[in-house]
């Protein structure tokens, strides 16, 4: 019984690991992944195209006319870039039962016939019957080696070039948009998300210098992303903001790269942010934290204290270029309470 | 022999191993409880004053007057003591549970879970997160005590049927405790929400206690206590093997009724306050017995001490191994209790 238990618990720790790095970003990001000199990244007739992947390279040999998407960027990308989106993932508010709508808040409506899968558990039957001709999988946070072979029987899969959330957000778009032929299309993408936070900026010049933290409460601990490796600290600072000195110097290990997990007795540490985003992954948790009395007694609860919804978590996990506009609208006040360093 | 014989020389027995033994054991018990007393003593101080933001020790004279920082009070009397008595109430229910299970089944590796009273809890704890929408600490806290009651009844109607065979007992919990965690199992995998909900549950952890909950716990630690106490000489009895235990008076189809019971009152209220919590229940029985010997009062007694101490250290690790973060007791009490058992298991080679 012991052992079974433990064995359960185990299940269930490595279960929570393997989403937690999914949901808050395992986002821990490396070099930048380089341009691949083998493809053509500027016609969109350039195929046949060969990518290099974490799981080994891929070759498209022409412009592909029914595309999976497995990970949200992959089909916020492919639907910007007027791809013919046949499977998508379904939002986490769907998977949760929070929302009917399957597609992500900041992608247009997709086709009618679109298989709907869960990002966390694909289903390569689902996937096979959709009858894809190129699989895109750069955001795919399940994907592993064994996923990867079966999907490429299916067709040519493009993952990301090194790990899970290692690339930037444009070089994402651009590898996305070198497997579809759409590369100048990509580079108005990313324009527009550059625009959008140059605008944002502008308009709020508070945000200069400013701090931030942003994290996601456990039982007893915030798992706050800190560390400029992380794609979402990296994402924050774009706007101006560094991540809390005082809490991102207090060392000690995170439960995903990039972050450091801080006791919420700790709390009275939060009070000196500019704001302070928090992301939960259930109510229990979000009134546990809300209600801890050292907690609850930091005035920065009562005024700069930002809860962040499912969806606005999901996109500052892995700020694809074409979620930065939608994303710092919802960001928006909450940016507005930092005060002017 | 006369069946009036046969009961009178087992009562003997009985008399001889509580004179005999009792003396002795006794005298060792009251010693051990004086050690662990400081013992506990000692770590429910550290429990007070360590953790993630440790209590400066000038700081103290402070917190006793009630004159310190505004910030400091409130981490103290309102996280620090109520966490402190959540795990020396947790770690205390859980060592009786073991003892008694032990106690009732004559086995060694008995322990709470293996009626399922835990598997019952985590059970309704996701039906009620899943199904119900159940999202408050008192509400999961609730349904942790119901599906402990429930698995509890369930397993004592199916396995003292007919017979107080312990051994049938057994197999009843086991059977369903792993086919409603197949199921629990199953339903967390269906529904994203909920098995968000269940990962932090299901680690077992001290550190945001509810005070409702511990209101609400304390008066079913109280009937599971008061159980087992009524419980000790029948379980004692119980320790001959049945045919004897009947010669002496006792009842073992109502004592084995009594200690499930008693344990699932006390393995459900401890898992409404802190989660489930393994190896506690399991190990401490084996740590008290060799300086208790068997008598169910002794072990029961010197457990609640040592019940508590376990618990405590682990919270106190648990605070301070993953500076500034902390981790789960549950997570601690399964590495420290595995090794435990092995050294325990290797010494009575």
């Amino acid at each position: 019984m012991p052992i079974r238990r433990a064995l359960r618990r185990l299940s269930l720790t490595l279960g929570a690991l393997a989403a937690s790095a999914a949901l808050l970003a395992g986002c821990s990001a490396a070099a930048a992944s380089t341009p691949d000199r083998t493809t053509d990244a500027t016609s969109s007739a350039g195929f046949p195209v060969t990518l290099h992947n974490a799981y080994g390279d891929v070759t498209i040999a022409s412009k592909p006319s029914r595309v999976a998407a497995l990970g949200y960027a992959d089909v916020a990308l492919a639907s910007a870039l007027d791809a013919n989106v046949v499977v998508a993932p379904q939002s986490f508010s769907a998977l949760s039962g929070a929302d009917s709508d399957p597609n992500l808040p900041y992608v247009d409506p997709l086709p009618e016939g679109t298989t709907w899968i869960n990002p966390m558990n694909v289903n390569v039957e689902l996937v096979a019957a959709a009858r894809p001709d190129v699989i895109l999988a750069t955001a795919g946070f399940t994907l592993d080696q064994a996923l990867y072979e079966q999907l490429s029987d299916i067709a040519p899969v493009v993952t990301y070039e090194k790990q899970l959330y290692a690339a930037t957000s444009e070089d994402s778009a651009r590898r996305v948009a070198t497997a579809l032929g759409e590369s100048k299309a990509a580079d108005e993408l990313i324009d527009k998300a550059d625009a959008a936070i140059a605008d944002l900026r502008k308009e709020l010049p508070n945000l200069d210098g400013g701090t931030f933290l942003y994290g996601q409460a456990r039982d007893g601990v915030v798992v706050m992303l800190v560390e400029e490796a992380n794609v979402t600290a990296r994402f924050m600072h774009r706007l101006g903001l560094v991540a809390l000195p005082a809490v991102a110097e207090l060392g000690g290990a995170g439960s995903v790269p990039g972050a450091i997990d801080v006791s919420f007795e700790q709390a009275r540490l939060f009070d000196d942010a500019g704001v302070l985003f928090m992301t939960y992954q259930s109510d229990a948790l979000r009134e546990a934290f809300e209600d801890n009395p050292i907690v609850a007694a930091q005035p920065i609860m009562e005024s700069r204290y930002v809860p962040v919804g499912l969806e606005t978590a999901t996109a500052l996990q892995d700020p694809n270029v074409v979620a930065v506009p939608w994303l710092l609208d919802r960001l928006r006040p909450g940016l507005e309470l930092v005060p002017a360093s | 022999m006369s069946p009036a014989r046969q009961g009178a020389t087992a009562a003997d027995r009985v008399a001889t191993t509580r004179s005999g033994r009792g003396h002795s054991g006794r005298g060792r018990s009251l010693a051990a409880a004086a050690v662990l007393l400081v013992i506990l003593a000692l770590l429910l101080a550290a429990s007070v004053l360590i953790g993630s933001r440790p209590v400066p020790p000038d700081r103290i004279p402070g917190l006793l007057l009630g004159t310190a920082d505004a910030d400091l009070l409130t981490l103290v009397n309102e996280v620090r003591i109520p966490r402190t008595i959540a795990a020396a109430l947790v770690g205390a229910a859980l060592a009786w549970a073991g003892t008694l299970m032990q106690a009732m089944t004559r086995n060694p590796l008995a322990e709470p879970g293996i009626l399922g009273v835990g598997s019952g809890a985590a059970f309704t704890v996701t039906i009620a997160l899943s199904w119900f929408g159940v999202r408050s600490a008192l509400g999961i806290a609730a349904a942790s005590v119901l599906g402990a009651a429930v698995m509890t009844v369930v397993v004592l109607a199916l396995g003292l049927r007919g017979s107080a065979d312990g051994s049938r007992l057994i197999l009843a919990g086991v059977a369903f405790s792993m086919t409603i965690s197949g199921v629990q199992l199953g339903i967390t995998l269906l529904d994203p929400r909920a098995l968000d909900a269940m990962r932090g549950w299901s680690a077992g952890s001290l550190a945001t206690p509810d005070p409702a909950v511990l209101w609400i716990s304390l008066p079913l630690l109280a009937v599971g206590a008061t159980i087992a106490l009524l419980l000790r000489r029948p379980l004692d009895a119980l320790s001959l093997g049945d045919d004897l235990a009947r010669s002496l008076g006792s009842h073992p189809l109502r004592t084995r009724g009594g200690v499930a019971v008693a344990a699932a009152l006390l393995v459900g209220a401890a898992t409404a306050i802190a989660g489930p919590i393994g190896f506690v229940g399991l190990i401490v029985p084996h740590l008290v017995r060799p300086f208790t010997g068997p008598g169910t009062a002794q072990v029961l007694l010197v457990s609640t001490f040592v019940g508590a101490v376990l618990m405590l250290a682990a919270d106190v690790v648990g605070r301070i191994a993953l500076w500034p973060g902390e981790l789960p007791v549950g997570v601690v009490t399964a590495a420290i209790g595995a090794p435990i058992l092995l050294l325990l298991v290797r010494g009575r080679r």
